[in-house]
């Protein structure tokens, strides 16, 4: 009877590969701040000193000449954007001839001040700063609105930023050294190039935009990028006018044409989303069941005490839980344990649908207001992950009968809850252990950045199973086979002087087909009561197997958690089924996380890595309030650039997207992938699974209270 | 422009995002990946009583009968067959579930004040301006209030009922609500603001 209430789930993934709209109605500038061909805020080439929205994440493609780049930049901060951008350079002049040259490059985009009604907006950016330097500049840049549809741009350029129209660099009444810009030792990449930061002649650019309608915008500007190394090669500049025009297909996206140097056209597609803006505004799962408020019951129908009268003598205890595990079955959770005494009842819970454990909290406190006994008056939660009690959440059933209609509900049951981390064992159902799941569904593994073909891909099916025999102890594998798919094609060989315990990937994806990515036995335990503890044995990883161990500090209310991993490993044939090669390692680190407010995620991992050498890992991530995760991690170990090879150390990005985000329904599946430039053999860490902090930080008080709001819904 | 090279770079770059469903997260939840609904089960709604509301989402083009599912004081709890619930106070929306984009709870005190001094013999007075609060959820899972100031601008006699209407104003938005009552101050019908992505609902109260 209510067919179109909601929408298909076809319909929501369609409307996510869309992008997502804006959220009507804040205050829309009326002129658009765009992405310039190299994805970093700006007009053409040149830079603007406005940021996009905060939290965005964009991809940009855009070519002139030969010359494509495709960058992916998120709003780190609202005042601070970072680009990772990959670049096909042809007519690369190298060595007398010419070449297509591929490169990775960074940019960092800051604003410094934000524009007044009579002061410009001013930012600073960095371009190319850790690469081979072919597009290292630096920028000063002030934006101005004249009117309502019109703004100006001014800004000094540094490096290739500064080689048109160059001048004496004015910053040099600081130091004679300011003048020059050393040349960039280039050698393997990688470094940080701070020894040539605004160094050397110093240029001016310029340009204007237009906002003629809502989706038309023009742009003009002057360059002061002489191109210096792509000329005359790649194209010929006659002039250093560049006209665009910028039309807006979506609401976050548009497409640009561009008459450049006065002799190429160019194009650009741009395309962002806000995970802060979900497609389906925030979910459409379906309603929880009404809190029973006791003494209302209308009869004995709805009640427990009822049910067991009505069925007198048929069964005891046992029936209870099987009605009560069935009731939260239906709610996405499962009963893991449950002790009833006077007038408190155990409810141990596993979160099997929602993303905030907060909603799986309360979809309980729910079913039990409907099915426990009225004697019961408190509720007594245990979140179980993995067979460990994790929190306890003593939540008062006269607060559930009270708090549901109330207007700040969320809130007001938040703080009256008492959180705790449990001290016993959890008590399971007899009916719990030993369990068994599998699933089948697709899985598609990419290589990046390969000269020879910069993107590959196998598609395949993947077999996964598990079996838990007792509560932390699980035996689990999975068994992939390739459908389609052309990673088997790269040749290139490993020039590695270090252990290749990861620059031989491609001989992992060209001689395993069908694969065992991984075949454990786990056991999870809680040693103390803010200890947990992780042993695994088995082939831990595609490339390597062996016995890894782990344990981790963490309270329930504290931002700060501490882990010590210690692992002995050796390499897995290339096959990637039960063999071994002779490589064998103790690698191993201490790791503290700590959560920084706003999101903001760090860890530094230190310890040894998989090639033998010594060193540490720092990590940001910015994690939103659905899950999305954005972050960035680098590694320095005792591997000399030299021997490390191209890229200096290991450095990379991350994103993961929650499936719920996608789809607005209720699901933990979370998609996540790292970007590496480089895959090299420094570095390296264990990629074992079950790591106990991400397991256990989403049951721990900051992040329930995060995602309290859904504990009515 | 070299077409070639173009195909394969923008490929190159477009595949990258896509690659985003590199590797999934290697837990058990990974083993319901794909069962993208069923993980919830719609509730069948189990009726306290007979009474029925016939709701309409003329921006959604959606129609549906709901029954009741839990009377508390004076809230009622309506639910569609298909796990929809809308939660009312004296007839007076304060909460949806199951909608999408839902209103998450609302204090509407003093509409029902300025509905009470409608169905009194002195219908100028206590016009408002009243407050009425509204919560839900950002794209982030936070709580986000939003406050309105509600006067009453208009009472007519229509069908044998009394219409109220109620001009709700907030700094960013603002709704028009109907209500019609009958003698005792009931509500029958109504016209009322959601939010956004659904509009307004037209209910109408079907006593059983």
């Amino acid at each position: 009877m209510t067919r179109g209430w909601k929408t298909t789930v076809a319909g929501a993934m369609g409307a996510a590969l869309c992008a997502t709209s804006a959220m009507a109605g804040e205050t829309a500038p009326r002129i658009e701040t765009g992405y310039n061909s190299y994805g970093y805020p700006g007009m053409i080439d040149m830079p603007v000193a406005h940021s996009r929205p905060d939290g965005e994440l964009a991809f940009s493609i855009s070519d002139f000449a030969g010359q494509t780049r495709n960058t992916l930049t998120f709003q780190l901060l609202p005042r601070l954007s970072g680009s990772f951008r990959y670049t096909r350079l042809e007519n690369f002049p190298l060595s007398g001839g010419t070449v297509t040259n591929y490169d990775r490059s960074f940019s960092v985009h800051f604003r410094f001040a934000d524009e007044t009604w009579w002061r410009p907006a001013m930012a600073v950016g960095l371009n190319d700063f850790l690469g081979t330097g072919i597009y290292s500049s630096e920028y000063l840049v002030a934006t101005k609105t004249i009117g309502e549809r019109v703004r100006v741009t001014g800004g000094l350029g540094w490096g290739r930023l500064g080689t048109s129209g160059g001048f004496r660099n004015p910053l040099s009444v600081f130091g004679d050294k300011l003048e020059t810009r050393p040349a960039r030792d280039t050698g393997r990449g990688g470094k940080v190039a701070s020894q040539q930061f605004f160094r050397g002649d110093a240029a001016f650019f310029g340009g204007i935009e237009w906002q003629a309608t809502d989706r038309l915008r023009f742009t003009a500007e002057y360059s002061s990028d002489a191109y210096p190394r792509e000329e005359p090669t790649a194209f010929e500049r006659d002039s250093q006018i560049n006209l665009g025009v910028t039309y807006g297909i979506g609401p976050m996206t548009d497409i640009s044409l561009r008459w450049l140097y006065g002799s190429e056209i160019g194009v650009q597609l741009s395309t962002a989303l806000n995970p802060k803006n979900p497609p389906n505004h925030g979910g459409r799962e379906p309603a929880p069941p009404p809190v029973l408020v006791r003494g209302m019951a209308p009869g004995a129908a709805l009640s427990w005490g009822g049910h067991l009268a009505q069925e007198q003598g048929s069964d005891d205890a046992d029936h209870a839980d099987r009605r009560l595990a069935a009731a939260l079955a239906g709610q996405g959770v499962r009963l893991h344990g449950l002790a009833l005494s006077d007038d408190r009842a155990r409810v141990e819970i596993e979160n099997l649908a929602w993303p905030q454990e907060a909603q799986a909290v309360g979809r309980t406190a729910r079913v039990l207001s409907r099915e426990l006994p009225p004697g019961i008056e408190h509720f007594e939660i245990v979140l179980v992950s993995s067979g460990m009690p994790v929190t306890t959440l003593v939540i008062a059933r006269s607060d559930m009968e009270t708090l549901e209609h109330d207007l700040d509900g969320a809130w007001k049951s938040f703080a009256r809850a008492r959180l705790s981390s449990p001290a016993g064992p959890v008590a399971p159902l007899d009916t719990r252990y030993p369990g068994f799941e599998w699933g089948l569904k697709p899985y598609l593994l990419t290589s990046l950045f390969d000269p020879d073909d910069p993107v590959r891909a196998d598609l395949g099916a993947e077999l996964r199973v598990l079996f838990e025999a007792a509560p932390g102890l699980e035996f689990g594998g999975a068994l992939r086979k390739r459908v389609i798919g052309n990673l088997d094609e790269s040749t290139r060989q490993s020039n590695s002087v270090l252990p290749r315990v990861r620059s031989e990937f491609n001989i992992y994806d060209r001689e395993g087909d069908p694969t065992i990515p991984d075949l454990t036995a786990a056991y999870y335990f809680k040693p103390g009561e803010n200890l947990y503890g992780r042993l695994t044995a088995g082939y831990l990883e595609r490339m390597f197997g062996g016995v890894s161990g782990e344990l981790l500090w963490k309270r329930t209310e504290s931002p700060f958690a501490l882990g010590i991993e210690v692992n002995h490993v050796q390499q897995r044939d290339f096959d990637q089924l039960f063999g071994f090669q002779d490589y064998s390692v103790t690698t191993g680190h201490v790791s503290a996380y700590l959560e920084l407010g706003g999101g903001f995620h760090a860890q530094v991992d230190a310890g040894r890595y998989l090639a033998r050498d010594w060193g540490a890992t720092f990590a940001l991530d910015r994690e939103f309030g659905n899950g999305w995760r954005v972050g960035a991690f680098a590694t320095f170990t005792d591997v000399s650039e030299d021997d490390f090879g191209e890229g200096s150390f290991d450095k990379g990005i991350r994103i993961t997207i929650p499936l719920s985000w996608i789809v607005g329904e209720p699901n933990k599946t979370r998609y996540s992938t790292t970007i590496r430039p480089l895959l090299r053999d420094g570095g390296a860490r264990l990629d074992v699974g079950g790591r106990l902090y991400e397991r256990v930080r989403p049951l721990h008080k900051p992040a329930l209270q995060r995602g309290w709001g859904r504990f009515w819904r | 422009m070299s077409g070639g090279g173009l195909i394969r770079a923008c490929a190159a770059g477009l595949f990258a995002l896509l690659a985003l469903g590199g590797c999934e997260e290697a837990s058990r939840t990974a083993l319901r990946g794909l069962e993208l609904s069923g993980n919830v089960a719609a509730l069948p709604p189990q009726l306290v009583d007979r009474d029925r509301l016939d709701v309409m989402l003329p921006a959604r083009g959606a129609r549906a009968r709901l029954g009741p599912v839990a009377r508390t004081g004076d809230v009622t709890v309506w639910q569609t067959l298909d796990g929809i619930t809308l939660s009312m106070r004296r007839g007076l929306l304060i909460a949806t579930r199951g909608l999408g984009d839902d209103l998450m709870s609302a204090e509407v005190d003093g509409l029902l004040a300025l509905l009470r001094g409608a169905a009194g013999a002195g219908a100028e007075r206590a016009a408002g301006p009243v407050p009425h609060i509204r919560s839900r959820l950002d794209g982030e899972d936070r709580t986000e209030f939003r406050s309105y100031q509600c006067t009453r601008v208009a009472v007519t006699p229509e069908a044998g009922l009394r219409r109220v209407e109620i001009l709700c104003v907030s700094p960013q938005d603002r709704f028009a609500n109907s209500y019609w009552m009958d003698a005792a101050g009931t509500v029958i019908r109504s016209r009322q603001w959601i939010g956004p992505a659904s509009g307004y609902m037209e209910s109408t109260w079907i006593s059983g």
